[in-house]
């Protein structure tokens, strides 16, 4: 049974490296952009634009501007008139450049050792759904049955979450493993760990990875006001998302997508690829705790951290750089200073933490896509963004979370968590790349 | 074999399915032919052009000893999973292991999940206009208010996978993949992984679908692989068969313990099967949504690949087989180039017709069907009517006694992903 199940496994585990990113998000639609507006504390959330939503009690979201959004319904002109969901075409975009990034665009080509791991979020449930079937205030389900062909292509029915990460296989000829991950706010890091994995023991020489969601549409946008953990404010938007800060009252929601290219060493060196960083570990655990709401330690946290530590075969003292999940909430926020802590020990207080969400808002499933690209650019450039809109300092946290003003220091790793509802958790680590003398 | 070796074993199996709870009693039925298929029940379903499926009897959350405050955001497809997670566990005897809660790991391929009409319509009710038209000012100011704060967590399919662990309190590794047959797949492959790589200790793998309902009725006639001719002439699915003509959903759910094959045999377990190798292939059919001939093929050659096997060593394919014209059609073409050879002596099996499509459900059932077959060295009858004649293969339509050691088994995805997993009788 030694040769069951990847042959490779039994050989050195093969090595994991970055080499294409694209992303879309409320900072724009190219990595080189958003990296410097992120890098100046430039905040991607701005005032609601969804017509009708007027009354929201969320208006303040991180929305892909219109702009933006008709670009890319121009590069993807024949799925923008079939798709109805904008994160299918959001993560259509950040594959696309990321891919070109990584110098592939000879589509044509059968690409079987080639593959996606995608987050997505959930469907749209629309109101119309409901009320296009109503007679004498009740769900008439014949009807419904009879007329199903009438259901909106916006709608859940139509469209399933696989299929963002089935049109990038279809649209750029990856013809390996194909999957899609759903673990709510950790699905994104979740993905690129299984994308990290697949590469490492041979299921697949090249990884498409990431995540793209959306949420802004009227039961989306009411969606974490029920569960408690939006904020409502009507202050500014732009100083609503306020990670760390004592201040901090709840997510802000951002749509969009960020995808990275992870694929074997040696395979990117053949292709004569730029090679931003390695993957060094992965790493996911379980709260087993509430569905409703994290363990107030922090203990998956601290788990996944130590696991990814552990597969990395890296000490705490070796990282430099944390991209938290940070989502401005009390409890979030809280719970993962007091993991960072635990996990850390003496050495948290040296290491420089950033939340991406206070620049683009929570993405929910597809966050760990653009905050692993923000990762993977620290790590490769010295540089790491700020959290901003942290001005009130909260007792209970009380780490370097970088506040307001970007950072120049040298990054040999950073770390990158991602919680989700439910209590999954998943922690992916990133280190400079140094050829094969490591 | 040795105590050494790194092979990955099930120790435990959780069954859930239209034709009973538990291994035995869905052996039993489907020995004997049954199908659960049938007239839909829990709402009307006479407006929908397919009226028909194979429904779970009735899991109640009480006897499950789930408390109301956590059923209300639950549903079929929650209470299957966390029965078979329990049984699966128990049997595996991890209730009494000494293995730590974070080295137990999760994986499972999950389905969409469907809200249930009278979840959003007061809410839908309270923001209709004097003329009945949806007033979006009334809906963000009153009408939202009118649905459960809570009712968001039972929408995303990953809080029924997290009412599971807290059950069970397991707190390691783990991922939910969605949505169609491969994800389950999926969830078995990485289970199988993190066990090699000894991220976890032991594992429970496997998928469920989706609950039968107005909505998951509609997203899979909006997909095209359901019969939609209502023909109860014959069985409504049949695989394989000249007159197929479209698939029917499923209600169902397994779920398997994996662990070493060292550690079962430290803990005095024992191991119903081996799961030896598995692989993925993505390519769409253009005229249809799902995998094409090629990524079937590829799919299967790298299962055998990675399990260190040739095509003739197989005994038995338990095939995706669902009663599609198109699905069935590329999966005979594909059996016949893989297992060219030897196709003469290609048994193959299917049990959509009598389980339905169960989607993320549906490789874990068929693991554990096949588990039942490698113990009793019995195929069971495939529910279908006359093959195509296009099949070189032996279709399984009566039950057959062989000597069973090595199975095959194939699932597709809705969006072309194409899955095959092998497992070996423990030996």
């Amino acid at each position: 049974m030694e040769n069951s199940v990847n042959p490779d496994k039994n050989h050195k585990k093969r090595r994991v490296v970055v080499t294409g990113l694209g992303m879309a998000t409320s900072l724009g639609l190219h990595v080189e952009e958003s990296w410097g507006k992120a890098l100046n504390g430039i905040s991607g959330i701005s005032k609601l634009t969804l017509p009708f939503a007027e009354k929201s009690p969320v208006q303040a979201v991180g929305e892909v501007g219109e702009k933006d959004w008709q670009k890319i319904q121009e590069e993807f002109k024949e799925e923008s008139l079939t798709e109805g969901e904008r994160r299918t075409l959001f993560a259509l975009w950040a594959a696309k450049n990321a891919l070109s990034d990584a110098g592939i665009s000879d589509y044509g080509k059968q690409r079987d050792n080639c593959g996606v791991a995608l987050a997505a979020g959930l469907g749209i449930n629309r109101l119309e759904d409901i009320q296009n079937w109503i007679n004498d205030r009740n769900f008439n389900i014949k009807r419904f049955g009879m007329e199903y062909s009438r259901v909106h292509r916006e709608s859940i029915m139509r469209n399933n979450s696989h299929r963002p990460s089935a049109l990038i296989g279809k649209r750029f000829g990856l013809h390996g493993m194909n999957c899609t991950v759903t673990t709510a706010c950790a699905s994104a890091t979740q993905a690129i760990g299984i994308g990290y994995r697949s590469v490492q023991r041979g299921d697949a020489d090249l990884m498409v990875a990431g995540g793209a969601d959306s949420m802004i549409n009227p039961v989306g946008l009411v969606f974490f006001v029920l569960l408690s953990a939006a904020a409502t404010s009507s202050e500014s938007p732009q100083t609503l998302c306020r990670p760390f800060d004592r201040k901090r009252a709840g997510l802000v929601m951002g749509e969009g997508a960020g995808i990275a290219i992870l694929e074997e060493k040696s395979h990117a060196v053949r292709r004569g690829a730029k090679i931003y960083c390695e993957v060094a570990g992965y790493g996911s655990s379980m709260d087993a705790y509430q569905v409703t709401a994290p363990h107030p330690q922090g203990r998956g946290a601290e788990q996944s951290m130590r696991a990814a530590l552990n597969d990395a075969g890296m000490n705490s003292h070796d990282i430099d750089y944390i991209n938290a999940h940070g989502t401005s909430t009390k409890l979030n926020d809280a719970m993962e200073t007091n993991a960072i802590k635990n996990v850390f020990q003496d050495h948290a207080k040296n290491i420089a933490i950033s939340s991406s969400k206070s620049l683009i808002g929570h993405l929910l499933a597809a966050s760990g896509g653009p905050e692993f690209v923000f990762t993977v650019l620290s790590t490769e450039r010295n540089k790491v963004h700020p959290t901003i809109n942290l001005t009130s300092p909260d007792p209970k946290c009380d780490l370097d979370y970088v506040p307001n003003m970007h950072r120049s220091m040298t990054v040999r790793a950073a770390l990158s968590n991602s919680f989700g509802f439910g209590g999954q958790n998943a922690s992916i680590i990133i280190i400079k790349y140094h050829g094969d003398e490591q | 074999m040795s105590l050494t070796d790194n092979r990955v074993v099930i120790t435990g199996a959780g069954i859930v399915c239209s034709l009973g709870i538990g291994r035995d009693e869905v052996w039993d039925a489907l020995l004997s032919g049954k199908t659960g298929i049938s007239s839909i029940k829990g709402f009307d379903p006479s407006g929908f052009e397919c009226k028909s499926a194979a429904q779970v009897k009735d899991l109640n959350p009480r006897d499950l000893g789930i408390h109301p405050r956590d059923s209300r955001i639950m549903d079929t497809h929650s209470y299957m999973l966390m029965k078979c997670a329990r049984d699966a566990f128990s049997q595996a005897g991890l209730d009494k292991a000494s293995i730590p809660k974070e080295d137990i790991g999760f994986f499972a391929g999950m389905g969409m999940v469907d809200y249930k009409a009278e979840d959003l319509l007061p809410s839908v009710l309270k923001s209709l206009n004097s003329s009945g038209s949806l007033n979006y000012d009334m809906f963000y100011t009153d009408g939202y208010r009118e649905i459960y704060p809570l009712w968001p967590l039972s929408m995303l399919n990953n809080i029924s996978f997290c009412q599971v662990a807290i059950s069970l309190d397991m707190r390691g590794e783990n991922t939910v993949f969605s949505p169609h047959a491969d994800s389950g797949a999926q969830a078995i492959a990485e289970g199988v992984q993190t066990l090699l790589d000894s991220r976890a200790q032991a594992v429970l793998s496997g998928g469920v679908s989706e609950k039968i309902s107005p909505f998951s009725l509609v997203r899979g006639l909006l997909s095209g692989i359901l019969n939609t001719s209502n023909d109860l002439t014959e069985p409504v699915c049949r695989p394989f068969a000249a007159g197929r003509n479209g698939t029917v959903l499923g209600e169902g759910c397994g779920i398997l313990t994996l662990e070493s094959h060292q550690s079962a045999v430290e803990r005095g377990m024992q191991c119903l099967a081996s799961a030896t190798g598995y692989n993925f292939a993505f390519e769409s059919d253009e005229k249809f949504p799902g995998p094409s001939a090629r990524a079937l093929g590829n799919a299967m050659q790298g299962a055998l690949n990675s399990a260190g096997l040739k095509p003739s060593d197989i005994d038995l394919i338990i095939a995706h087989g669902d009663g599609t014209i198109s699905g069935d059609k590329n999966e005979i073409l594909a059996i016949h180039k893989i297992f060219a050879d030897c196709i003469d002596k290609v048994n193959v099996f299917s049990s959509k017709g009598a389980l339905g499509h169960l989607l993320a459900g549906a490789p874990a059932v068929d693991i554990i069907l096949g588990i039942s077959m490698l113990d009793s060295g019995i195929v069971p009858p495939t529910i279908t009517s006359s093959p195509d004649s296009s099949i070189l293969f032996n279709l399984v339509r009566k039950p057959l006694r062989m000597n069973l050691q090595k199975i095959l088994i194939n699932c597709q995805s809705c969006e072309g992903q194409a899955a095959s997993i092998i497992i070996e009788a423990a030996g």
